[in-house]
């Protein structure tokens, strides 16, 4: 690179930028005063006025439906995950679950009758009930 | 667009953006939309693609700042991101981005300077400043936007180094060889006409 070239026209670029008053005295940095003058003014349409908000808010409602799409996709991720690890933990231990449930209710076969005599003793006292509300509601007609 | 926001300021419009609070995305599109547009439109040159890519732009900063960790401008970490949408669209048809530099090339020309250049004559002249618009038009992508960030917007060579991914050498020489060359054929155009 030409050293006094790259000073001539930083300094051309320099002057520009100052608004330094035309007459250098120097052929060659006013020549690139002339490149760095059309550099900055190029015929460039800007943006358009609206483009901020419309850009702004087209980029925030496509970020929320990503979102949303993300989230849906975690949560159908994360209930695949539980079906798949309850589908193994079952293959895996569901054989020892059923033969601890058998034997637990060899165990209690006793109080498992007794239960059920309780359980006989509330269902008729439900139906007695139901059967005197009943009544009462029909003589009241 | 004006000069660069002081860092504060960045790190500011960065935490409010991050915080969703109301409107702080739409002030950072406004602080750095002239700087997107020019970029990408010095690099592909079409006001549709230029429209499009810029949203594109601002689409990858919205969801990538968290990643944005202050160890350079805000200013050039999106000057980075357009360029890189800018130089992908690119790619993508094919079109290439720098030329490279030929090693014969020789700025002989350089050296026949005129001692009477009339500066205010020649911005006065239509015909002239319109084809030196177009010698610059006619340059490459890359060496058009570095033209464009350091002259334009004022964008030193270490963060146009950053933001193309170019080492600074390399920026300062497309600037050299470039202005040498428009001079060149601003002296050629001249030297004919008269």
């Amino acid at each position: 690179m030409n050293q006094s070239e790259w000073e001539a026209q930083e300094r051309a670029l320099r002057e520009e930028r100052q608004g330094a008053a035309a007459a250098s005295g120097d052929a060659r940095v006013a020549a690139y005063r002339l490149i760095a003058r059309v550099l900055r003014d190029p015929p460039l349409a800007p943006p358009p006025e609206d483009f901020a908000a419309r850009t702004a808010a087209r980029v925030e409602l496509a970020a929320r439906i990503l979102d949303d799409r993300v989230e849906l996709w975690l949560q159908r991720a994360l209930l695949g995950l539980l079906v798949l690890g309850g589908a193994a933990a079952t293959v895996v231990y569901g054989g020892e679950w059923l033969r601890a449930v058998a034997v637990r209710m060899a165990e209690r076969a006793d109080l498992g009758a007794l239960t059920g005599a309780g359980w006989a003793l509330a269902v008729a006292a439900c139906v007695g009930l139901s059967a005197a509300v009943e009544r009462f509601a029909r003589r009241d007609a | 667009m004006g000069p660069r926001e002081p860092v504060e300021d960045d790190r500011a419009l960065v935490e409010a953006v991050l915080a969703r609070a109301p409107g702080a995305f739409e002030r950072l599109v406004r602080a750095y939309q002239g700087l997107c547009w020019h970029i990408i439109n010095r690099m592909v040159r079409h006001p549709d693609d230029t429209r499009d890519l810029c949203q594109e732009t601002f689409l990858r900063v919205y969801r990538y700042l968290h990643q944005y960790r202050f160890e350079s401008a805000l200013k050039s970490w999106i000057g980075q991101v357009a360029y890189s949408v800018a130089r992908r669209h690119l790619e993508r048809k094919r079109i290439p981005i720098a030329e490279t530099a030929d090693p014969d090339e020789s700025f002989d020309v350089l050296d026949r300077v005129r001692d009477d250049f009339d500066l205010e004559g020649a911005s006065a002249d239509a015909e002239l400043v319109r084809a030196l618009h177009a010698e610059i038009e006619a340059l490459p992508p890359l060496q058009r936007t570095v033209l464009t960030l350091y002259h334009l917007e004022e964008v030193p060579i270490a963060e146009i180094a950053e933001m193309t991914g170019l080492a600074a050498g390399t920026v300062k020489s497309h600037l050299f060889r470039c202005r040498a060359k428009l001079k060149a054929r601003l002296e050629a155009r001249i030297g004919g006409t008269r």
